[in-house]
């Protein structure tokens, strides 16, 4: 039965190559789309990622996203120190700033300082050099998108030089030599970010009174983090996030004051519909041209069930088709397009595989009414 | 026990004043093995009598006993089995899917029954060597004539060897020679397995392979005198011949 299923199916190439190219660009569009936005939302909180010793962020409560610092007063810290359960809390710094470049060009970037002991903060992945080098005198760390992109200078023959190690860059009118490339999370601005201890960081930036942004903090081992951070809160009277919650934080508020939600999602929806309208409306007519075939294995004697199992298996077919073609497209394009690092969670392609079981079921619902629904005896009818 | 028993049969299609009664109590026996032909004008029921018969359509009222089960009775989730098990059909255009091959539409009923698709292929093989068209085994119906769809036809309703064969005008997208053919076959079919078979023709030519024919009107069946004076003027002696219901063509 189902052979015959198949074979009737892919007897009507026409149809079948309409209805997979319908649900295909309608799972390219339900992957690659959100695919995008993640990798963009993702960017908000690149920086929490980065930064990932802590098991808590502590901060000013009206800090909305982590872009969003509001120094402290350095005394904060020892009052985080002092919560029970808190086993290190260190500051980390961070401000935006303007470096001269070696060619004398000016680009704005981040600046981190991070706790001049321990370096918590301090990126985890160098392409070149130590972590330890940050103590140098003078040093600092570039990420390797800002050495290779904005802070990249033009040589004689038109090419760009990235920075390198040895470099030197002048910022706040002193001196910072480049002792590292870090790897780090893909920025939401795609600024650069530079590295320094916490103190250096203080003559690097413009003059600030505070400049202490949030405090790193660690729970002592068996501690709750979850009620630390509630502790930390009552006590010092700031705000207290794990690192998950800050990260959702951050992504709630691009969510809210930006429309990249709303614009990805209407493509995404409007690539669902579009593959529903066109496959499903195909897969119908597909139905509707076979009605009499159904008639007759009806009138012969085949079961509601055996029918429903025929219809649900081509829809299942083209559905599998459809989404397997979306989906290499969208790799491919993901790969072409070197601007997102766009990533196929499983999650993301379980997204897009209920989007379009969900077109496919449509499709054979509304087929399976017209066909259960036939009467036998129109076999008999001219 | 003969194959089919209608008594005081009716089917009113519709309801209110638009209802329109198409059968108005049939009485008719099928006995096992007959060649049974429906004649009568346009429009007398012949169609919905057979549909009726066959269990594809629901009665009104009365009684049609098919090998012993009335289907006007027969809970609806019983008929498909009912179908697959006892009968056959037999379309005047033919009804083959033109996506399956000549031992494919041959193999549906055995498939929709369960059989193995292997099994079914080699025994759809075999039936349509019955009819005389092995060599088709493989063709797609469109690349077929006429009478060898009409054939492929034949060979799927005798394939889960039913006990009643209904055919609806099998030969009237046929040229004469064609359908003379074709009936000569489903003749041989039926007499060499001892089936029934209601056959519902216009087609005078055809009367020859009877052993009985019965005529309609207005949604009843006619007595036999009136059915000769109403023009059957060449029905075969066979039939006219007849006294006991039963022709000895
Ligand atoms: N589905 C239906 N709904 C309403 N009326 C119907 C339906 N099917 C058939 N009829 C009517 O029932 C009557 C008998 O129809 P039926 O098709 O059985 O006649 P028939 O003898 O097979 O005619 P023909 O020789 O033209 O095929 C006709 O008046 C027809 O219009
Ligand atoms: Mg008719």
């Amino acid at each position: 039965m189902l052979r015959i299923a198949l074979k009737t199916l892919f007897g009507h190439h026409g149809k079948v190559i309409g209805m997979v190219i319908g649900l295909a660009v309608a799972s390219l569009m339900m992957t690659q789309q959100p695919a995008t936005m993640m990798s963009i939302l993702g960017r908000t909180y690149s920086f929490i990622n980065d930064v990932s010793q802590p098991d808590i962020w502590v901060m000013d409560p009206m800090v909305q996203f982590v872009d969003d610092a509001k120094p402290l007063a350095d005394s904060k810290l020892g009052l985080v120190r002092s919560v029970s359960g808190v086993a290190w809390a260190v500051p980390i710094f961070k401000t935006t700033t303007v470096a001269r470049l070696p060619d004398g060009n000016t680009a704005s970037g981040q600046l981190i300082g991070v706790d001049d002991s321990s370096l918590i903060g301090a990126p985890a992945k160098m392409v070149s050099g130590l972590t330890d080098d940050l103590r140098r005198t003078d040093a600092v760390f570039v990420n390797d998108e800002g050495a290779k992109l904005r802070f990249a200078q033009k040589q004689a023959d038109g090419t760009l030089r990235p920075l390198q190690v040895g470099d030197i860059l002048e910022l706040n009118e002193r001196r910072a030599e480049v002792v590292g490339i870090a790897r780090t999370g893909p920025t939401f601005s795609s600024q650069p970010v530079i590295y320094t201890t916490y103190t250096r960081a203080r003559l690097y930036a413009p003059a600030q009174r505070k400049i202490m942004s949030f405090v790193l903090v660690k729970a002592k081992p068996g501690h709750d983090v979850l009620e630390l951070t509630h502790e930390i809160r009552e006590q010092t009277g700031l705000a207290a996030y794990t690192a998950e919650e800050f990260k959702e934080l951050s992504l709630w508020y691009f969510i809210r004051n930006t429309g990249v939600l709303i614009n990805f999602g209407m493509v995404t929806l409007v690539g669902f519909i579009v593959g529903a309208v066109v496959s499903g409306i195909m897969f119908f007519n597909f139905t509707q041209d076979n009605l009499r075939h159904f008639a007759v294995l009806k009138a012969i004697g085949a079961t509601p069930r055996q029918l429903l199992g025929m219809v649900l298996l081509q829809a299942a077919i083209v559905g599998a088709i459809g989404y397997g073609i979306g989906i290499g497209l969208a790799s491919i394009m993901a790969m072409l397009s070197s601007t997102f690092q766009v990533k196929f969670t499983y999650s993301l392609l379980a997204f897009s595989a209920g989007g379009v079981l969900v077109i496919c079921l449509l499709a054979a619902g509304f087929s399976l009414l017209k066909v259960l629904r036939l009467e036998p005896a129109v076999v008999f009818k001219g | 026990m003969p194959t089919v028993e209608c008594r005081q049969l009716t089917k009113v299609y519709g309801s209110g004043d638009t209802a329109v009664h198409a059968l108005r109590g049939v009485d008719l026996t099928v006995e096992a093995g007959e060649l049974l032909m429906l004649v009568g004008p346009s429009g007398c029921g012949k169609t919905t009598l057979i549909s009726v018969i066959a269990s594809i359509l629901d009665g009104t009222s009365g009684e049609c006993r098919v090998l012993g089960q009335d289907v006007l009775t027969m809970p609806a989730g019983d008929k498909p089995k009912f179908r697959l098990q006892h009968l056959g059909f037999c379309f005047q255009s033919f009804n083959l899917n033109p996506c399956l091959s000549a031992a494919e539409n041959v193999a549906v009923p055995l498939l929709i029954a369960g059989w193995k698709y292997a099994r079914a292929l080699a025994r759809s093989r075999e039936l349509l060597a019955q009819v005389g068209i092995s060599e088709k085994a493989d063709v797609l119906p469109d690349q077929l004539s006429g009478g060898q769809q009409q054939r492929v036809a034949i060979a799927r309703a005798f394939a889960q060897e039913p006990d009643l064969i209904v055919c609806d005008e099998p030969t009237s997208a046929l040229d004469s020679v064609t359908g003379e053919k074709v009936m000569q076959l489903v003749r041989e079919m039926t007499h060499r397995t001892q089936r029934s078979v209601i056959v519902v023709t216009h087609d005078a030519r055809i009367f020859k392979f009877a052993d009985r024919i019965v005529a309609m009107e207005d949604g009843r069946i006619v007595p036999p005198k009136e059915e000769v004076a109403g023009g059957f003027d060449r029905l075969p002696p066979a039939y006219v011949e007849t006294t006991d219901g039963r022709g000895q063509a």
